[in-house]
């Protein structure tokens, strides 16, 4: 027996997920961009329609083919079709074969249409490129809460008619992956913001339920700076509510408070989910929107950070 | 300004998680049924979103009204969520006309688990109910708050989807009912390849679903085309929801993309949380500050230049996007305190602003 995965970064399969809009692909690409600078060969794997991680390096779009997105960092965006032909492929042995089936309408229009069936093709490809000795680790972004739980819960939901056969043995093999504690975190992504934090907290109690998962790291990112000080604060205060109150500097005064109170509601969310969520913690600082060097500043951070 | 044409009849509102889209939707009801007119909201948002919006304690599959401030001018709010396998036991129901009918096919295993959790379930359900709340006299306008992208491109692709499965030859072919039709004899090869490809269980499975739903292909063939067709009516309008910092646009854009590959029209942009009210106020030209602020003065100064750098940025990433996407655009203020009523949610939307576009 193997001694337990410690570090959960370190594993080669790692999931990402998370509400929308947090900053997941962000979070995701500097930890391709840190695994690439210890010498690993990362592979980001995108599942929705939006390419984040070739806007995120400012590269060409990111296709089917994994491609170099930054030094080290590749890329690649499961599309239903050629995960389609790639899974009829490794049925049938012949490429060509593979794309007349996937060509032809009638199959074409019951793939399309059937449910389940994108699900297990792209587990399909996601098992297929965790397996490929190329990659490590491959970093999955998992486009919302809904469909990572959707992807977690796919075995069982289709446990109930595949009973045997391929598509059952490619089911099989993904939810091995999933329960393997050596091979595969779940990082969770949020940040401080009352709503999301409240979404974090559910989404982690619903995957803590399944015993079979295993949870990764929990990123808190963009969490806004402390720019005055508590002291500096009440005077802020003090000075709106009195002497200030109308002055041509007031509403100057209004803003500082604007971004106090920023500050103050991220603290607060930031104490719920250190304390509901007990899993370690990488946080993150708000960077300047448009800095191109963002990636490059938060895996950094990853770097130095110590995961707790 | 953020108003639906007069003849809108169904507006989806989409765009990527996380930029409010379910509140916009909330709002965007809400603000049509001041004008007078009865509308429903429906959400595909598990996350409750749109009851925390308007102020009540939970959403179901059948609509709740949701009571108006009081200048309304005689329209009607309706809000439900959908829940998939509630609208679909329903959808099964009324189509089978037949109680043990539609037992049966309620206690089908594969029912079961489609019915529950994946995506093209939850959009083909999607699909049924925005047909049913068009087509119900008591609507004058359906306001569909879409779940974050992947699926609501799912949900847009749905219709057409199914019109060309359901399609008599199709399911024929499928189920093997027509062997000695020449034009289906070139398919043996095909099933048999489906048979390698996708394993025994998986095709009769299938073929014993298709079967036992065969009452219900007719009709929602039928449904399905009739959605397609409206959906690219001019009584339909799309509106994309967005954040306005560079990562929001870009996600934007993409979604914009998929709208224009799928020929539907883009009918307004609305930027979320684009702008902070506060900074209006606090005008751009220098302040001199009394001597007792003097310590604090830089660090005053520091935050007003950062949150006025911010909306520039802001602005400026929303105009490049009208230009681009040659389509008009509003905005809205963050809110500083939690909406969650319908007075506030008003007040909110009644605060956006147009985007200009210097030419």
């Amino acid at each position: 027996m193997h001694a337990p995965n410690r570090d959960p970064l370190a594993r080669p399969v790692q999931f990402f997920t998370g509400k929308g809009g947090v900053g997941k692909s962000t979070v995701l690409g500097a930890c391709a961009m840190a695994a690439a600078r210890a010498g690993k060969r990362p592979l980001i794997v995108e599942l929705g329609i939006h390419t984040a991680s070739s806007h995120l390096f400012r590269g060409p779009d990111v296709g089917y083919e994994p491609a170099e997105v930054a030094p080290g960092v590749h890329a690649t965006r499961v599309l239903f079709e050629p995960a389609l032909i790639d899974y009829i492929t490794s049925r049938l042995k012949l490429r060509p074969i593979a794309a007349l089936v996937a060509k032809n309408r009638s199959l074409r229009r019951l793939f399309l249409a059937a449910p389940g069936v994108d699900e297990i093709v792209i587990m399909h490809r996601v098992a297929q490129l965790a397996a490929n000795d190329r990659w490590s680790p491959i970093l999955v972004d998992l486009e919302s809460t809904g469909h990572a739980l959707m992807f977690f819960d796919l075995p069982s939901v289709l446990e109930v008619f595949l009973k045997d056969g391929p598509l059952r043995r490619v089911l099989d093999s993904a939810t091995e992956l999933i329960r393997d504690e050596q091979r595969c975190a779940i990082h969770i992504v949020t940040v401080p913001a009352p709503l999301v934090v409240n979404e974090t907290i559910q989404l982690y109690g619903r995957l803590r339920e399944r015993a079979d998962l295993h949870l990764g790291c929990l990123f808190i990112n963009r969490i806004p700076p402390a720019l005055i000080d508590e002291e500096e604060q009440r005077l802020v205060r003090a000075e709106l509510e009195g002497p200030s109150a109308g002055q041509p500097w007031a509403p100057v005064l209004a803003l500082a408070e604007y971004l106090v109170r920023r500050r103050r509601t991220a603290d607060k969310g930031i104490h719920g989910l250190r304390r509901d969520i007990g899993l370690p913690t990488v946080t993150f600082d708000e960077c300047e929107d448009a800095s191109s060097g963002i990636v490059e500043t938060l895996s950094q951070t990853i770097e130095q950070a110590e995961v707790w | 300004m953020i108003q639906l044409p007069d003849d809108c009849r169904l507006a989806f509102c989409v765009g990527v998680g996380g930029v409010g889209k379910t509140t916009f939707a909330a709002a965007l009801g809400l603000r049509e049924a001041l004008r007078g007119r009865s509308v429903l909201v429906l959400t595909a948002d598990p996350a409750r979103r749109l009851a925390d919006a308007i102020g009540i304690h939970g959403l179901h599959d059948v609509p709740s009204n949701i009571p108006l401030p009081a200048h309304g001018r005689g329209g009607e709010l309706h809000a439900a969520m959908l829940e998939t396998k509630a609208s679909a036991d329903e959808i099964i129901r009324r189509a089978a006309h037949d109680e043990a009918r539609a037992e049966r096919v309620l206690d089908n295993r594969i029912y079961q688990a489609f019915s529950n959790t994946l995506a093209r379930s939850h959009a083909y359900a999607a699909m049924e109910r925005v047909h049913e709340a068009v087509h119900a006299s008591r609507y004058d306008l359906v306001v569909v708050d879409t779940p974050p992208s992947q699926s609501s491109i799912e949900i847009l692709d749905a219709p057409a989807r199914l019109v060309r499965f359901l399609e008599q030859r199709v399911v024929r072919w499928f189920l093997r009912t027509s062997e000695d039709s020449p034009q289906l004899r070139g398919g043996t090869i095909a099933r048999a390849l489906l048979r390698i490809v996708a394993g025994d269980s998986m095709v009769s499975a299938l073929a014993e679903f298709l079967t036992e739903m065969a009452f219900l292909r007719e009709g929602f063939a039928e449904r399905a085309a009739e959605v397609r067709d409206l959906m690219r009516s001019s009584s339909t309008s799309f509106v994309l929801v967005a954040s306005a910092d560079s990562a929001g646009i870009e996600a934007a854009a993409s979604v914009a993309g998929e709208l224009l590959r799928r020929d539907f029209e883009l009918a307004q942009v609305v930027f979320n949380r684009a702008f902070i009210p506060e900074v209006g106020c606090a005008a751009h030209d220098p302040v001199s500050y009394p001597a007792r602020l003097a310590r604090l003065a830089p660090k005053l100064e520091r935050m007003r230049a950062l949150l006025i750098e911010e909306e520039a940025r802001k602005r400026s990433n929303m105009e490049a996007f009208c230009r681009d996407h040659a389509v008009g655009a509003c905005s809205l203020p963050e809110a500083t305190r939690p909406l969650g009523d319908p007075s506030a949610l008003a007040a909110w939307i009644g605060r956006s602003r147009p985007v200009e576009v210097l030419a």
